[in-house]
């Protein structure tokens, strides 16, 4: 990836998860930073990410209420954002939070890799 | 017209009709029916109503007054819109209600309902229209049931297949994505050996995620439960069974079971084996230093309990209540970096909620912890 590399914030408590989404997205090109508070994820100010990728479980914090959180106010709202889960009704859950598009658990590389190209743009 | 069920004047008596069963059942007054007073009287879980055309209550039984808080003297001459949401009355659903019980013979819902208190509960209606013999309408009889209970199993059964969802698709997913990354590497540097080890280990997946699927359908946990059936058994040779087998996987300890029950216990037999199989798991797992186990049988005269006991690190005082709830994990385990989902022994007191049996944990941090369930005697036929 010759232009210039673009960020991917995961927000996400399983580290495997964490671990091999970031594996898979430095392969890719991207820069990926991550967490596994939902507190961090909602301070962000400067320095905004390109993507956000969001599992909407974790412990203790509830995804939907910091995707809502981060649609709705200004430095964020902008950044396209991918809610991942396990959950059978995740495309309603990710519409109504507001979210730009949703990936299923257990999902494909390549699946993962096509939305974040299609949104990353 | 108030037709009050206690007043022996003017007692109500159904009559199906003569002529055709279809037709919806005749109404007469008739004074003196004590039996039929009686039934209607005596009927205290469900709610008699009974209103008429207009839909205005014109008698009310004891199952009523029980379920719903309005006194007969209280709410005969009211409309029974009353007893509808807000929202259902805005929709005009009272009505509607009615209506269908004209058209069909019978409305039938399901619905929130407002008590006196203006407490709700999910329950169970059904109308039906009372004419006389030359067929004429006098009102309806409306019967309503308190769902309250199966609506909130429902929701437990919901949350629990929404949390084991998550629990087994989320490993699974990082283990097929890491097999993709490393079928990515080794078809770099032209790893033949390898890559045809790998693509089993991802049909293997494949065929995991497939079953994970299947699993979690609704309708298939249901159906699937048809093959484990609800058997009367004793509880020493399961236990002695899965000691025996727990003990060959952890050779760093023994389990001594001793004690004996003489009574059944009615259950899955499966479903025991797994909660004995947590209780004796967590046990091994949370008593690294130790060496023994002991696990009681006994019994008294309504129930069996089953205890296991180990020497290990004990929960704190002030987390041993919460040690059922889901993804709860104390404390003292995960600075010790123990692995855990906190699921097992949500799991394990739901299973022994279900046979309406209890489940306890008594422990002193540092010496150690005694996990115990009971159920109750299998009842005799």
């Amino acid at each position: 990836m010759s232009k210039a590399r673009k960020k991917i914030m995961i927000a996400d408590d399983d580290s495997a998860i964490v671990d091999v989404l970031t594996l898979i997205l430095e392969d890719a090109g991207y820069i990926v930073e991550s967490t596994d508070d939902g507190r961090t994820i909602k301070d962000i100010k400067e320095d905004c990410p390109d993507l956000i990728l969001l599992d909407i479980w974790m412990v203790g914090f509830d995804g939907r209420v910091i995707c809502k959180y981060l649609k709705g106010n200004e430095p964020t709202k902008d950044i396209p954002l991918i809610m991942i889960s396990a959950n059978k009704d995740i495309k309603e859950i990710a519409m109504k939070a507001g979210a730009d598009d949703f990936i299923a658990k257990p999902f494909d590389r390549q699946d993962l890799l096509a939305k974040v190209a299609q949104l990353i743009k | 017209m108030v037709i009050p069920f206690t007043n022996k004047k003017t007692l109500l008596s159904l009559r199906k009709s003569k002529t055709t069963t279809k037709k919806a059942p005749e109404v007469s007054v008739v004074g003196g029916d004590e039996g039929y007073r009686l039934f209607v009287e005596g009927v205290k879980e469900y709610a008699m109503i009974m209103l008429d055309m207009k839909g205005y209550v014109i008698g009310w039984n004891i199952g009523a007054e029980n379920l719903l808080g309005y006194k007969e003297k209280a709410i005969v001459g009211k409309h029974f819109s009353r007893l509808f949401t807000q929202e259902d009355r805005k929709a005009d659903k009272p009505k509607l209600e009615l209506e269908q019980a004209l058209e069909t013979g019978r409305g039938e819902d399901e619905n929130w309902l407002v008590r006196r208190d203006k407490s709700q509960f999910w329950a169970s209606g059904m109308s039906t229209p009372l004419r006389d013999k030359a067929g004429n309408l006098l009102g309806f009889a409306k019967i309503i049931r308190d769902l309250s209970e199966r609506k909130e199993l429902e929701q437990q059964k919901d949350d629990f297949i929404s949390m084991a969802s998550h629990e087994l698709k989320t490993p699974l997913t990082s283990i097929k994505l890491y097999a993709q990354l490393l079928h990515k590497h080794l078809e770099q540097i032209k790893e033949e050996k390898g890559l045809s080890h790998l693509t089993k280990i991802q049909e293997q997946i494949t065929k995991q995620e497939n079953l994970i699927r299947d699993l979690l359908n609704v309708s298939k946990i249901q159906s699937g439960m048809a093959d484990y059936q609800v058997q009367e058994f004793n509880l020493d040779s399961l236990v002695k069974d899965t000691a025996k087998e727990l003990e060959a996987t952890a050779p760093t300890h023994i389990i001594v079971v001793v004690g004996k029950t003489s009574h059944k216990v009615r259950a899955i037999k499966e479903h025991i084996g797994q909660v004995l199989t947590n209780f004796l798991t967590n046990a091994i797992k949370y008593s690294p230093e130790a060496k023994k186990i002991n696990v009681r049988l006994s019994e008294d005269k309504k129930s069996v309990t089953v205890s296991v006991e180990d020497f290990g690190m004990g929960i704190p005082k002030e987390q041993k209540k919460r040690v059922f709830d889901r993804f709860y994990r104390s404390e003292n385990v995960k600075t010790k970096s123990l692995s855990g989902y906190g699921l097992g022994l949500y799991i394990a007191s739901q299973i022994i909620k279900q046979y309406k049996g209890q489940i306890k944990v008594e422990s002193i941090e540092g010496k150690g912890s005694i996990f115990s369930f009971s159920l109750p005697h299998a009842k005799q036929k």
